[in-house]
């Protein structure tokens, strides 16, 4: 018997490195949606990654202590199918570390990610300077997996989802 | 223009408001990410302000030409909510979203149940 083997699948990421400021939201939210087009017809997926790049990227521009932060998107193949995955690093304070590091890991444990964002959202009329709302959404709008860790004073933030359809992706 | 809501327009987005037989409502077009933040903030604080002078039986709030809204937009959305939430004469609010854009739906729910029985969101017909 002749064994057919199944070529593997080609890595498909992008991954960037950027100043963060605010001219910077558009073309990475861009970059972002124009990879998820790529290679998933889904518009429901497709804006949930556009709504993390901005989000996440906004945290960036907003938190950000260093002058250089980074961004990936990729598919990731694993035994039981594909993710779609959207990872940023970035450097913060000790108090803005421990601050968001809290929150995420609020927000990843949320057994009722749509009540624990209703939570936030009564919060939020308590924090004049800052919304404290976009870990949260990203959840509860857009159906989400989140995880996170800290090392030092660098923080990375991992959101991720499940895909059923993906595109050839020019592969 | 409706009382002192003068249209913001800007590169990506804009704001306008109109008032006619007891209704305000206001139109958003385009994306609301961080950068339109203050405008929408300060816009409705005014719309805000408009409501307490000449209570309007009810606001429309038109978003189906809104493309994202970001979450400092949102808390936006929130402060106005809950300051009519307080307010006894408040109007009825109702947010128009777009059939072709679901996010909207999704996104501007929070204010029904931050606000039940004052924020209804229906779909554009």
């Amino acid at each position: 018997m002749t064994r057919v083997s199944t070529p593997p699948r080609r890595l498909r990421f992008i991954r960037v490195e950027f100043a963060p400021c605010c001219g910077c939201l558009g073309s990475i939210v861009a970059l972002v949606t124009d990879f998820c087009r790529n290679v998933i017809d889904d518009p429901d997926v497709i804006f949930a990654f556009r709504m993390a790049a901005f989000e996440l990227t906004e945290n960036i521009v907003k938190y950000c202590s260093g002058d250089r932060a980074s961004l990936e998107i990729s598919v990731d193949n694993a035994a039981g199918g594909s993710e779609l995955v959207l990872t940023t690093v970035n450097d913060a304070s000790a108090d803005r570390l421990l601050d968001v590091s809290e929150r995420l890991t609020a927000t990843e444990l949320a057994e009722d990610p749509v009540a624990h964002f209703d939570a936030l959202v009564r919060d939020t009329l308590n924090s004049p300077n800052e919304s404290r709302l976009g870990i949260g959404r990203l959840r509860a709008e857009a159906d989400l997996s989140i995880s996170h860790y800290v090392d030092g004073d660098q923080i990375t933030i991992s959101v991720r989802r499940r895909i059923l359809r993906t595109g050839d992706g020019g592969n | 223009m409706a009382g002192n809501l003068e249209a913001i327009r800007r590169d990506g987005y804009s704001i306008e408001a109109a008032e006619r037989s007891n209704r305000l409502s206001v139109t958003l077009i385009g994306t609301f990410d961080m950068t339109a933040s203050a405008d929408l903030q300060r816009f409705l604080d005014v719309v805000r302000q408009e409501i307490i002078a000449t209570s309007p039986q009810q606001l429309v709030v038109d978003v189906s030409s809104v493309y994202y809204l970001g979450s400092s937009c949102i808390k936006a959305f929130v402060s106005l909510t809950a300051a009519m939430k307080a307010y006894p004469k408040h109007p009825k609010i109702r947010v128009v979203t777009s059939s072709r854009l679901d996010w909207q739906d999704r996104t501007f729910a929070v204010l029904a149940r931050l606000a039940p029985g004052i924020v209804t969101v229906e779909r554009a017909s």
